[in-house]
């Protein structure tokens, strides 16, 4: 016990680490997913089967080799093109492999929220004489969004976990310092130091479902099956206008 | 950026060889990950609210946590659960030689025991509830309903989850080469570390799971296809 | 000699409910139901929905299990209240029933769904059980539908088979859960055909069903439940055309436009 609290404080310190390498890769996820759902979903043969290769790819391969891939093949391409890694943080390359990895899981989900989507609103849209991109802001993204919000950030709530992995290639999240201090004090503690990096991400995961669950809730407000729930949080969605 | 075609058809060998230890992580964390399942799933169900409640938290933590997280755990715990064990059962291993494997296989399986209780549980659900009282009414105990009845159609309906499940559990054995195990991702590092070519080994590596995915996928589809038939017109 | 006659009837009550009563939370289904049903008696009982007919008729064989009063099947009684499951399992094998949904064993061949209490319950060796289950499949005209599923026979067909997988078990009393109200129009007939011909043999049976021209002419008595009791009790032609209480009267007038 006495020795979780002394590693607590390096533990909190490689948080940040952990939340940046989830968030941007998450972001970055996002962007790729959506160009990947579009080419499988459009007409275009080439970018379909592409599209699928990666998608197949990235789902059925470790991540671990993807990272140790991108880790190694990273710098390669890029002293070909004549830029200089050495001084790069090994989180970049833990990001871009994350971002690859994510992107395929993300494109499933968006892909599966657009074939959910009725049909006619597009056509309605179209027929009012909006644009390609008009209809796609106002009438797809709302709509396809809301339907994949759950599933993907519950595959972030995953991803999370797989930061953990950045250990491999020396990225100091929480996982990669608790392996290090592991390696310093060998014989001492490390049972109990991977026991509360557990609790860690157990407590991290349970924030962030407890976050998601109301972003999903403030979203889902004026649909009928909330209407009346007798929900605090929602109560005070209600009486304060809508406004949190 | 080179590649470095010759070298790379060599890999494949080395990394299939330790095939078996992988298929032995899999399919053994498979097997106790539905048996804990099954346990979970019970309990979850039980009219016993503090049983259900222990489980349900137990299931949360044991979601919440990478599963790097846990090896690490495991294989550090080794010496202690080892010792405990060797004095209740009077169990004796080999210093030199520690069971490795098994642990792997334990963190392994427990990542995967949530996931297997949630499947077992809405596949529950699935089932018509007349299936159960026309068991009642005739008179069968709760074991014979179970396994004559219910269990089988269980399976039909857990078939696409449990092939999911399964192969993503392939995919994390992978990580149980960073706890010294040498299964396919462990030879793929050894041999790349003898060969000091690491991108060519590390590639063939992901292509060589990617193969066996699809077969598996492939695998489950059919499976799928032919234990459903009775619900098909 | 009085004495030995009244034996004699009492033997021959195979069904024997007293002081029935169930509620679902505050709304009180059954109110104090008493009957006795003789041996070979084909009991219909009618009544609006709500009137806790087919709640009667699953308290039983304890599908539902009444919060007061005896079940007694053959002289084997079981009090509601206290029942221990193996009681309700042994009372279970003296009965069988058939259900509206007809509820068969969906991994299983018509043939197999009717095997299956012979062996498990009855543990007759599976030749056996083959032998008599096909008498019983041939009976309500399935002959040609052995190993079919049930997903591929038709509401009717399915129905058959429960039927089947009822009378193979010999049970001391068949209930029929409004057996024909899951069915299409057209395939009403043929379950009640078979019905009728299982009822000539002389099985104690008691059904819950719409069909008041099937009462009549299956019946050899007639029952009226509203709110949770008895309300009239007698032969076909005494309830149905003419029936006593106004209660009765309502609802059959309802019924016949």
């Amino acid at each position: 016990m006495k020795i979780m609290i002394e590693y607590f404080p390096y533990l909190v310190k490689a948080l940040p680490m952990t939340f940046y390498i989830l968030f941007t890769s998450v972001f970055l996820a996002l962007i790729l997913a959506l160009f990947l759902t579009w080419a499988k979903v459009g007409k275009n043969k080439i970018a379909k089967a592409f599209a699928s290769v990666y998608i197949s790819f990235m789902r059925g391969t470790p991540i671990i080799a993807q990272l140790l891939i991108v880790f190694i093949a990273v710098p390669l391409i890029m002293k070909d093109l004549g830029i200089r890694t050495n001084n790069w943080n090994n989180s970049v390359y833990a990001i871009t492999a994350f971002a690859l990895n994510e992107a395929a899981f993300f494109a499933e989900i968006f892909r599966s929220a657009y074939i959910a989507l009725d049909k006619g609103q597009i056509e309605a849209g179209q027929s009012l004489g909006m644009s390609g991109i008009q209809v796609f802001l106002r009438i797809i993204l709302p709509q396809a969004g809301a339907n994949a919000l759950p599933n993907t950030t519950n595959m972030t709530i995953e991803l999370m976990k797989n930061t953990s992995l950045g250990m491999a290639i020396g990225v100091y999240d929480i996982m990669g310092k608790a392996t290090q201090l592991a390696l310093n004090n060998y014989g001492v503690g490390q049972r109990e130091l991977f026991f509360e990096v557990s609790i860690m991400f157990w407590m991290i995961g349970l924030g962030f479902m407890f976050l998601t669950n109301r972003l999903v809730d403030y979203l889902n407000r004026g649909t009928s099956e909330h209407i009346g729930k007798n929900n605090r949080l929602f109560k005070r969605l209600q009486v304060k206008g809508g406004r949190v | 950026m080179s590649f470095d075609f010759h070298y790379a058809i060599t890999c494949i060998e080395p990394i299939l060889k330790k095939l078996p230890v992988t298929m032995k992580l899999t399919l053994w964390s498979m097997a106790i990950a539905l048996l804990g399942g099954i346990l979970f799933a019970l309990m979850k169900k039980s009219n016993n609210k503090i049983l259900a409640n222990v489980c349900r938290l137990t299931s949360s933590f044991l979601k919440g946590v990478p599963i790097l997280v846990f090896l690490y755990f495991f294989y550090y715990s080794m010496d202690d659960i080892l010792h405990a064990l060797g004095g209740t059962f009077r169990f004796e291993y080999d210093l030199r030689n520690p069971p490795k494997i098994q642990m792997a296989i334990v963190a392994l399986s427990i990542s995967y025991i949530p996931y297997m209780s949630d499947m077992l549980l809405s596949a529950l659900d699935t089932i018509p509830k007349g299936q159960f009282e026309a068991c009642y009414a005739m008179g069968f105990t709760k074991l014979q309903m179970m396994i004559r009845i219910i269990i089988p159609q269980l399976i039909v309906v857990c078939i696409p989850n449990i092939g999911n499940h399964f192969v993503n559990l392939l995919k994390a054995t992978s990580l149980a080469y960073m706890v010294t195990i040498v299964e396919m991702m462990g030879a793929a590092k050894n041999f790349a570390v003898k060969n000091q070519r690491f991108l060519e080994t590390y590639i063939m590596a992901a292509f060589v799971y990617w193969v066996i995915f699809i077969m598996f996928e492939q695998l489950f589809q059919l499976i799928e296809r032919h234990s459903g038939k009775y619900l098909k017109r | 000699m009085e004495v030995s006659q009244e034996v004699k009837n009492e033997k021959k009550i195979m069904v024997k409910l007293e002081c029935m009563h169930k509620a679902f939370g505050s709304n009180k289904v059954l109110n104090g139901v008493d009957l006795q049903i003789r041996k070979g008696e084909v009991v219909v009982i009618l009544g609006p929905s709500g009137s806790g007919k087919t709640t009667l008729l699953r308290c039983i064989n304890f599908l539902e299990r009444a919060n007061q009063g005896k079940v007694t099947v053959n002289q084997y009684t079981v009090d509601c209240k206290k029942a221990s499951n193996e009681r309700i399992r042994t009372l279970r094998t003296k009965t069988a029933m058939v259900f509206q949904q007809y509820n068969l064993f969906r991994n299983k061949t018509a043939l197999q769904n009717v095997m299956e209490g012979l062996i498990i319950v009855r543990g007759m060796k599976k030749c056996d059980a083959k032998v008599f289950s096909e008498q019983a499949l041939e009976r309500v005209g399935l002959a040609d539908k052995f190993d079919f599923y049930p997903s591929q026979l038709s509401g009717g067909q399915q129905q058959r088979v429960g039927i089947a997988r009822a009378i193979v078990m010999q049970p001391e009393v068949i209930l029929l859960d409004e057996p024909t109200s899951a069915l299409d129009p057209e395939l009403v007939g043929e379950v009640l055909g078979t019905i009728k011909e299982v009822a000539k043999s002389g099985i104690t049976m008691i059904i819950v069903t719409h069909e008041i021209a099937f009462a009549k002419e299956v019946a050899s008595r007639v029952i009226f439940m509203e709110g949770g009791v008895v309300v009239e009790d007698g032969t076909p032609e005494e309830v149905i055309n003419h029936p006593k209480e106004l209660r009765t009267k309502q609802f059959l007038s309802r019924i016949h436009s």
